[in-house]
């Protein structure tokens, strides 16, 4: 593996929830994850040795997204800036235990860590919700009223895990 | 015919998944990638390979079977693909092309994707591809 230079660290890997493999051959290459709370985040494959495959982790949004997978931008774009100026890179074992968490800026990722300036979206994306031509609305709705509002958004047919509910 | 990761393959059955429609290959020709230098990493799936490359809650039966291509100019043209979202994808997929006919003693496949070429073989228990496959060009 490559050598990384940031801040060993811990990070929540259980609080996110798998919403789609955006770039998937011979398993995930590329996967779209949520918080509860709405917040956007990539698992991108980097590099794998005898032990561990390498991913980094980039907290992203999703117009973001949706733009990398509509072809609007490339995935170097994508990773190289994510919403909190850092990135997590970590090993994960065959149990999926995570190791070697390392927090970095982007400026510090071994350049072929970073996709190809031309890497534009070449998947089949399986979630509509990315592909479709769709408007996004910032709400704020009361934390109490998150089921009802989830209910009714539901009943419309749009998807609520979409939604951040703040 | 048992497949040769039949268990794994039933387990995800019993969660809900659903093999999709499965073909005979008939000697069909086909292309995949494999390492130059490691013969026992070829044509393992990859949740069977070491380390498995999964992430939580990624589990398909896609895991257990193995990606081939119809097309060799097509199969390295979706190397490339990968090579430029990911640099290192060679440490993970290979770094040659090999060529071999797929029979009906080998496995079963899904359908060929028209424009990409790519489907893939749920092997049978009997199946040793690198008896069959032989390099056909180098990648990198």
């Amino acid at each position: 593996m490559k050598q990384i230079h940031g801040i060993e660290t811990m990070f929540d890997f259980n609080k996110l929830q798998k919403c789609s493999d955006l770039i998937w051959f011979d398993g995930p290459l590329l996967s779209h994850y949520m918080t509860e709370s709405g917040d956007h985040y990539l698992y991108y494959w980097v590099e794998s040795d005898e032990e561990y495959n390498r991913w980094m982790l980039v907290r992203t949004n999703i117009i973001a997204i949706k733009d990398y997978v509509q072809r609007r931008t490339t995935l170097r774009k994508l990773i190289s800036a994510p919403e909190d100026g850092i990135v997590w890179v970590a090993d994960v074992d065959d149990n999926l235990n995570f190791h070697h968490t390392t927090m970095l800026s982007i400026a510090a990722l071994p350049e072929d860590y970073l996709p190809e300036e031309n890497s534009y979206y070449d998947g089949e994306c399986e979630d509509e919700f990315l592909t479709a031509d769709t408007q996004s609305y910032s709400l704020f709705v009361p934390t109490k009223d998150k089921p009802l509002f989830s209910s009714i958004i539901e009943r419309m047919g749009w998807k609520v895990g979409r939604v951040a509910v703040l | 015919m048992t497949y040769k990761y039949q268990s794994y393959i039933d387990a995800l059955l019993l969660e809900g998944c659903a093999m999709p429609e499965l073909y005979m290959p008939d000697g069909k020709e086909s292309y995949r990638f494999i390492f130059l230098n490691d013969e026992t990493r070829n044509h393992l799936p990859v949740c069977i390979m070491n380390p498995k490359r999964q992430l939580p809650g990624s589990q398909k039966l896609a895991g257990y079977s193995l990606s081939c291509f119809a097309d060799g100019d097509k199969a390295e043209e979706k190397y490339r693909t990968l090579q430029r979202s990911f640099k290192l994808i060679s440490t993970a997929i290979g770094d040659g092309l090999a060529k071999g006919n797929l029979c009906n003693e080998d496995g079963a496949i899904t359908k060929e994707n028209e424009q990409t070429s790519h489907f893939e073989l749920f092997e049978y228990t009997t199946c040793n591809l690198n008896k069959t496959f032989t390099l056909e060009k180098k990648l990198i």
